[in-house]
């Protein structure tokens, strides 16, 4: 099965808009997340954002996952089965 | 004309101003309002506030933030709901599991108190259905405190490892048992879970092969005795008459006979403990006359114990293996003998029903009591062991109780202590065929 990637560039948006709006795409694509049937990448430059998004994405039984690019973050969304 | 405001004096536009600056404070009220739900909404999911310059009132308006982390609310109460199905599941899993083990098992926190127990533990060691939740395992399972070393618990807690205690006795039966810390991070002891193991048969297994090793000791040592004390006598004694040395060899022969029969009957129990059963082959017996030829073979105790027969007078054919249904007379013979005083009548009944045919052997010994009867047919068992005057292997009843299982046939033993004993035995007869 091949997994979707979407992407969702919120860079130059601060939390807790970045929050909001990851959590708008999640709620948007939840069952295809779910199921492992797509992932999803935020692109976001705010560094709170990046301890307020995998907490809320935890509580709604995804996994998340951060890495630093150059001068902002890359948080990846999957199903914890995934290991994004 | 004074110079003012166009229409300032006119009363309704005043009214409409002021029900303007009215709506625009409701309107403040209503944002505020929805910034601060937002907020604590946004306090729950674990971010920061939303403050007026991140995202003005039109902009709150247009992301919709309340529809958002409703939604997201609505996920992570899915979430939670499935992992809570999942802890009940794993929950009920581990409990069945808990209950299942032949263990009983008890868990106690480091002051005793009991925190839970399963079904096990609950009727082989409590007894009874009670709550004994926060009661200490000592008051519910010891009578009198133990010492250290015959409690497992006090020895988990001294040493912070598993420990064992073999053959500890608790409410009649014998237990080893285990028990092991379950330790918080830090790694202080939080419970303690113990299990028992009963191993009350196994010991009852032990003490019954121990007696038996004793008794087969004594049941081939006897008649060996016999046959080489009449041997050196034939040997080295003087010479003897023709007839009086037919008479040792005879009896030579009758105890080496009875050698062969104990030695056949360990092989028989052996096979059958094997799981390889006895070779059958099954053909129509007349049951009545296989009676009359085992009572021939007791020819000697006959003068002793005088045999009644009532038996068909159009005889009694059972389909069965000729050598196994001999093998059920002569060892219900031998115990209803063996077990009489001297001129007990010994009785031998044959009757063919409309299903069976119904063999019973009953005498007037000593008889049996019910929990005796209950074992009768467990290896190695013997209903008087402390009657040593009876001989016997205790394998006899639990041959007999095989060959009647393999004839498809029941077995039921009547007893009255000082009484006597019957026993009864159904072999099921072939319906003939209807055309």
């Amino acid at each position: 099965m091949t997994i979707e990637n979407i992407e969702l560039d919120i860079r130059g948006q601060v939390c807790p808009s970045c929050l909001l709006l990851t959590l708008r795409d999640i709620n948007k694509h939840h069952s295809a997340l779910s199921e492992g049937r797509v992932r999803l990448t935020v692109l976001i430059d705010s560094r709170d954002a990046t301890s307020t998004i995998p907490p809320a994405v935890k509580n709604m039984g995804l996994a998340a996952q951060v890495d630093k690019v150059e001068d902002y973050y890359r948080v990846v969304i999957a199903r914890p089965e995934e290991r994004p | 004309m004074t110079s003012h405001e166009p229409f300032s004096d006119v009363p309704e536009v005043e009214r409409l101003r002021a029900e303007n600056q009215r709506l625009q404070a409701l309107n403040r009220e209503a944002f505020d309002y929805i910034r601060a739900k937002v907020n604590d909404l946004l306090d729950v999911v674990g971010t920061r506030t939303l403050r007026p310059e991140e995202l003005d009132n039109q902009s709150l308006v247009a992301l919709d933030p309340i529809g958002i982390v409703a939604t997201t609310f609505r996920h992570v109460l899915e979430n939670v709901r499935e992992t809570n199905r999942q802890l009940q599941m794993a929950h009920s899993e581990i409990q069945t599991i808990f209950d299942t083990v032949g263990s009983a098992t008890l868990v106690v926190d480091r002051q005793r108190r009991i925190v839970s127990l399963n079904r096990q533990a609950t009727k082989l060691l409590i007894g009874h259905d009670g709550d004994v939740i926060g009661q200490c395992c000592n008051q519910v399972l010891c009578e009198a405190d133990p010492a250290p070393e015959e409690c497992v618990f006090l020895q988990v807690m001294n040493s912070g490892r598993e420990a064992i205690i073999r053959g500890r006795p608790l409410r009649g039966r014998f237990f080893d048992v285990i028990a092991a810390p379950i330790c918080e991070e830090d790694g202080q002891i939080l419970h303690v879970v113990m299990a028992y193991h009963d191993v009350t048969e196994a010991r009852q297994v032990e003490k019954m092969k121990s007696e038996f090793v004793s008794t087969a000791a004594h049941e081939l040592r006897s008649p060996l005795a016999t046959i080489m004390g009449y041997a050196d006598l034939l040997l080295n004694g003087p010479e003897q008459r023709p007839e009086q040395t037919r008479d040792y060899l005879g009896l030579i022969l009758n105890r080496s006979e009875h050698l062969a029969h104990i030695v056949s009957d360990l092989l028989d129990i052996s096979r059958i403990e094997a799981g390889e059963g006895l070779k059958l082959t099954f053909e129509p017996c007349r049951l009545d006359l296989l009676c009359r030829e085992a009572a021939w073979g007791h020819e000697d105790a006959s003068d002793r114990h005088p045999i009644e027969f009532d038996l068909p007078a159009d005889g009694a054919v059972v389909e069965g293996d000729h050598y196994a249904l001999t093998q059920i007379l002569e060892n219900l013979l031998s115990n209803a003998i063996k077990y009489s005083p001297q001129g007990g009548t010994i009785r031998i009944d044959v009757r063919n029903e409309p299903t069976c045919c119904e063999l019973a052997v009953a005498d007037h010994g000593m008889g049996m009591t019910s929990d005796q009867i209950e074992h009768v047919f467990e290896k190695f068992y013997r209903a008087n062991t402390s009657n040593t005057g009876v001989p016997g292997t205790g394998l006899g009843m639990t041959i007999v109780k095989y060959l009647v299982d393999a004839h498809n046939g029941q077995i039921a033993i009547a007893s009255t202590p000082g009484a006597g004993t019957t026993v009864r035995i159904r072999f099921p007869v072939k319906q003939p065929i209807s055309e």
